[in-house]
């Protein structure tokens, strides 16, 4: 795991092409651990791309991308997966758990395909360090824990989907607009309890949005309103 | 837990799996059905007269004579003398001779006339001597009759109850011999041959009942023995009941070497009466080879319906991978590498396959079973003989592995609409 406020991701001229004509350009930017950071644009602006580039899901088409003290383009496609698994969680926008699993499954998921964050669960218990998550997700796990997830509330999904972003410690979450299908309430509290959960495992939040009221607890800011997407 | 989640999944498509599964399964009982009719048939012709070297008859079809006597399948093959028959029998390289003479029935059920020597010497399946079920003292004495067993439960007979015989293959109008009932005396077990649907009685009380008959049109009423108390006792060792003709003869050599020194001897008797000598494991092989393509299409055509069920396993499997993107996404988000997603579409089409395999498999045995209590005396086979075959097991294995085979394609598939996707659903 990498020391306190070291760098954990930085990209420096990335750029990503896909066919057809799409065109994503990203300013300068790193990710330091522990810190919270929004990444602010309107719909279009290529928030989502961000996020895949910097999960490692896709190669920039140019530019350098350093993450967890690796040169992503000289990973092969089975290592970035592998250090995804390793060192992100991520919360999606909607959509976040599997509906036919329990909510138990769905937060386990967290470290099905990695054995480095199996190996951080503190208890060594992933039933006691779900239920832990759960609780710090203000989710009563006792109830919860078996219950089928396509009867959680779209807020609980959520809440869930966090538990499993954090579990077994990732140096990094990030979250693709989590809270654009919750009421105002709902958003904060749910902003509330991430920040809170995250600060007590020490991971770094890189958090997507395009809602600027969402954005004030955050240590650092990246607009991509300027740079963007676009079509050419 | 990812095959736990995957059975979810599938759980959760459960409806158009469950339909897949169902096609694959008559697909796969069909195969094995068709299979399981030619283990069946290969074994009850293999083995219904295991024990016997030589049969003779009257000059003609070899495959004729082999499939009316021993099968009692096709037309009626010419008698042969019993003088012939005595001759084969006094050969110095015959070590037993057992004659047989077939033309009537009971209730559809053909009637063999033989001697006590056919529970001694004919042999089934793989070398099995005839065993009984029900037995008394004396078997074949007199009037008494021998029944196989499917005759026995089919027709609900016990040792002692009497039963008439009909000329020929009539089943019911005929009762030319109604007034000489034969006693039953004997229960023979199960063999999965045609004996299982055959009466046994002696030759000499077969030709007693055709006593005065002007070939097949009945002469005077016998009626010397209707008053008999028991008619397994009569004696009918008398010269007046030494049959004239037979249809052939079973003969066991002392010695195996010199089968076809026998065989070139018989079919040179033209002074005295040209005969046939078959040997039956050849003349078996020849109806096998005439057969075999005909099986090759049956087969082929089975194949290529289980190649039809797989096809619309894959179509299925392909067109669920858009309602399962998301779940896929997801997958991706926490790590899963696209191969390891493509396995899980493998795994789920194997799943799938091996349920249709053991269902398709039940299916047979449950279907083969029923016919095989309904259609026993009609089919004339023993369908439920093994359970599975090394052959059986083979396809199944291969069909598992063709499955998962196929299942490459909508892995692919995913594959790549994974990495397209990356970790969310794009639509």
């Amino acid at each position: 795991m990498p020391a306190l406020k070291s760098v954990l991701i930085r990209g420096e001229n990335l750029m990503f092409q896909r066919p057809g004509g799409f065109t994503f350009s990203a300013p300068a930017f790193s990710v330091s651990a522990g810190e919270a950071v929004a990444v602010l644009g309107p719909s279009g602006s290529g928030k989502s791309t961000f996020l895949d580039l910097v999960a490692g899901v896709l190669r920039p088409s140019s530019g350098t991308l350093e993450a967890f003290g690796h040169d992503t383009n000289k990973l092969s496609l089975g290592a970035l997966d592998q250090l995804r698994g390793d060192c992100i969680g991520v919360i999606f926008q909607e959509h976040n758990l599997l509906p036919f699993a329990s909510v138990f499954q769905n937060v386990a998921l967290g470290v099905q395909f990695s054995k480095a964050r199996r190996a951080r669960l503190k208890s060594g218990s992933l039933a006691t360090e779900i239920a832990a998550l759960l609780t710090a997700m203000d989710l009563d796990a006792e109830t919860m824990m078996h219950r089928p997830a396509h009867t959680l509330s779209v807020g609980q999904r959520q809440r869930v989907a966090a538990a499993r972003a954090l579990l077994g410690d990732p140096p990094l979450v990030i979250a693709d607009e989590p809270t654009s299908a919750l009421d105002e309430g709902n958003q904060q509290r749910f902003m509330d309890l991430l920040h809170a959960a995250r600060r007590a495992s020490g991971a770094a939040l890189l958090f997507v949005t395009h809602d600027p009221r969402l954005v004030q607890d955050f240590d650092r800011l990246i607009d991509l309103s300027d740079q963007g997407a676009r079509l050419r | 837990m990812m095959v736990g989640l995957a059975l979810r999944s599938m759980l959760a498509r459960k409806l158009s799996l469950i339909l897949t599964v169902v096609t694959l399964a008559l697909s796969v009982a069909l195969f094995l059905t068709i299979e399981r009719l030619r283990v069946a048939t290969r074994d009850s012709f293999d083995g219904t007269i295991s024990g016997v070297d030589v049969l003779v008859g009257a000059r003609g079809s070899d495959l004729g004579l082999l499939l009316y006597t021993a099968f009692q399948i096709g037309d009626a093959a010419p008698s042969m003398r019993w003088s012939s028959f005595l001759d084969v029998q006094a050969d110095a390289r015959t070590q037993w001779a057992v004659p047989i003479s077939l033309g009537d029935s009971h209730r559809g059920y053909r009637v063999i006339a033989t001697t006590s020597d056919y529970f001694d010497f004919v042999r089934t399946g793989r070398d099995r001597p005839l065993a009984f079920k029900a037995k008394a003292p004396s078997l074949l004495s007199g009037f008494g009759v021998v029944l196989g067993s499917d005759v026995a439960r089919a027709l609900d007979y016990e040792l002692g109850d009497a039963i008439a015989i009909q000329h020929g293959l009539a089943s019911a109008g005929d009762r030319s011999h109604e007034t000489q009932p034969f006693i039953v005396t004997g229960i023979l077990a199960a063999t999965g041959t045609p004996i299982d649907y055959s009466l046994l009685l002696h030759i000499r009380a077969f030709e007693a009942i055709h006593e005065g008959w002007n070939g097949s049109v009945p002469g005077r009423a016998i009626t010397r023995h209707d008053g008999a108390t028991d008619r397994t006792v009569i004696d009918l060792s008398g010269d007046e009941f030494e049959p004239s003709r037979l249809t052939a003869v079973y003969v066991g050599l002392k010695s195996k070497r010199r089968i076809f020194q026998f065989v070139e001897t018989i079919e040179d008797r033209r002074r005295t009466e040209p005969l046939t000598a078959v040997l039956p494991g050849i003349t078996l092989s020849q109806l096998w080879l005439l057969l075999g393509s005909a099986e090759r299409a049956l087969l082929t055509f089975s194949v290529l319906i289980v190649l039809a069920a797989l096809a619309g396993q894959m179509t299925l499997l392909v067109a669920t991978l858009d309602l399962r993107r998301r779940e896929i996404a997801i997958y991706r988000a926490m790590g899963a590498q696209p191969l390891a997603i493509a396995g899980l579409l493998v795994v789920e089409a194997v799943l799938i396959s091996l349920a249709a395999a053991l269902s398709g498999l039940v299916l047979t045995l449950l279907g083969t079973w029923v016919a095989g209590q309904v259609l026993g005396g009609t089919l004339k086979l023993d369908l439920n003989a093994v359970m599975v075959t090394i052959r059986q097991g083979q396809a199944l294995l291969a069909f598992i592995g063709v499955s998962a085979v196929t299942g490459l394609v909508p892995a692919f598939l995913a594959y790549r609409s994974s990495l397209q996707d990356g970790m969310r659903a794009r639509y």
